[in-house]
C-alpha cells in the first residue's frame, strides 16, 4: 500500500514537472516571438514612415507656394504666410491629404502631428494608455524655426 | 503485485509519451517563430529594395529633376515622367532598361493637392509572367516643372522572383 502510494505521488510530481515545463516553454515562444518579430516590424514601419515625413516637408504647399516645411515654421512662429494669410489652415490641409493618401488608403492607425502645435490628424489614439493599443513606430523629423526647433511625428499603432 | 507490476511497466512508457509531446509542442513554437521572423525579415528586405529601387529611377537622366530640385532628397521630374512611361511602353525600348530595372513593375502615383487629385502612371512593366511576386511602397516627391512645385508622390513596386 505505502508503494502503492509512492507511486502515485511520484506520477503526480511528473505531471506537476511537465506541466511547469509546458508552461515555461509556452511564456517563452510568446515573448521571445514578440520582440523577435516586433522589432523587425517595427524598424520596417519607422524605415517607411521617415520617408514619408521626409517627403511630407518638401511638399509645396499649394496657396503658399513654399514647402510644408516653410509653411509649418510661418505658422509655430506667427507670422503671416500664403494668399490666406493663415499658414496654419494651409499646412493642416497638407496634412490631412497626405495622411488620406498615404496611410488611410492602407488602413493605418496613426497620429501625424507637429508637436507642440495644433496641427495634425489622427486615425487613433496611439498614446492611448489602453494595452490592446500598441505603438508600432514613431518617427519623428526636426522642424526648425525661429523660436526653436520642433518634431513632425507620426505614431502608428495597431 | 499484478496491478503494481503492470504500473511499472507502464512508467517508462508514460514517460516516453510525455516527453515526445514535450518535444513535439517546443518544435511547434520553434518552427513558427522562425516563420514569423523570416517574414519580418522579408518585409525588412522588400522595403530597402524599394528605396534601392528609387535610387535607380532618380538617378536615371531619363526621369532625374533639375539639378536645383536635386539638392534635397529624391526627385523625379513629372513631364519627364510621363514621356519615360511612354518610352517604356515600347516593348524593345524596354529591353533597354532590364538591365538596370530587372523583373518589376514601377508605379509612380502624386497627388495634385490644388486640383485635389491623384494621378498614377506606369513608369515600368517588366514583370512579364513572373510568379511570387513581393509588392513594396516608398514615398519622395515629383517635380512639376510647370507649377515649380514639389508634389507629394508614391513609388509602388512590384517585383517577382529571380
Amino acid at each position: 500500500m505505502r508503494a502503492h502510494r509512492r507511486g502515485q505521488t511520484e506520477m503526480i510530481g511528473l505531471v506537476f514537472v511537465v506541466a511547469l515545463i509546458a508552461l515555461g516553454i509556452v511564456l517563452y515562444a510568446r515573448l521571445g516571438t514578440r520582440s523577435g518579430d516586433g522589432g523587425a516590424a517595427q524598424a520596417e514601419q519607422a524605415q517607411g514612415s521617415a520617408s514619408l515625413l521626409v517627403s511630407l516637408l518638401e511638399t509645396t504647399v499649394p496657396s503658399c507656394g513654399s514647402s510644408f516645411e516653410r509653411v509649418a515654421a510661418a505658422c509655430v512662429e506667427g507670422r503671416p504666410m500664403c494668399a490666406s494669410g493663415d499658414p496654419c489652415g494651409e499646412a493642416q490641409a497638407v496634412l490631412e491629404n497626405v495622411s488620406a493618401i498615404a496611410l488611410d488608403a492602407r488602413g493605418a492607425k496613426y497620429n501625424l502631428s507637429v508637436e507642440g502645435t495644433g496641427m495634425g490628424i489622427a486615425s487613433a489614439d496611439c498614446a492611448s494608455a489602453d494595452p490592446r493599443v500598441d505603438l508600432v513606430a514613431a518617427p519623428r523629423v526636426p522642424l526648425l524655426t525661429a523660436t526653436g526647433t520642433r518634431y513632425l511625428r507620426l505614431s502608428l499603432c495597431s | 503485485m499484478r496491478r503494481r507490476a503492470q504500473l511499472q511497466t507502464l512508467e517508462p512508457i508514460i514517460i516516453v509519451v510525455i516527453l515526445a509531446l514535450i518535444v513535439g509542442v517546443v518544435l511547434l513554437f520553434v518552427v513558427r517563430a522562425g516563420g514569423a521572423q523570416d517574414k519580418a525579415s522579408a518585409r525588412a528586405i522588400d522595403e530597402r529594395e524599394a528605396i534601392a529601387m528609387l535610387r535607380k529611377v532618380t538617378s536615371l537622366p531619363e526621369l532625374s529633376c533639375p539639378l536645383s530640385e536635386t539638392v534635397r532628397t529624391f526627385c523625379i521630374d513629372g513631364a519627364k515622367a510621363q514621356a519615360f512611361a511612354r518610352l517604356a511602353a515600347d516593348p524593345q525600348e524596354r529591353l533597354a532598361y532590364y538591365p538596370l530595372l530587372g523583373s518589376s513593375r514601377i508605379n509612380l502615383t502624386w497627388a495634385d493637392l490644388s486640383a485635389g487629385t491623384t494621378r498614377s502612371l506606369l513608369l515600368y512593366d517588366g514583370l512579364g509572367n513572373a510568379s511570387d511576386v513581393s509588392q513594396s511602397a516608398t514615398y519622395f516627391t515629383v517635380y512639376d516643372p510647370v507649377q515649380d512645385a514639389r508634389l507629394f508622390a508614391t513609388l509602388t513596386i512590384e517585383r517577382g522572383a529571380r
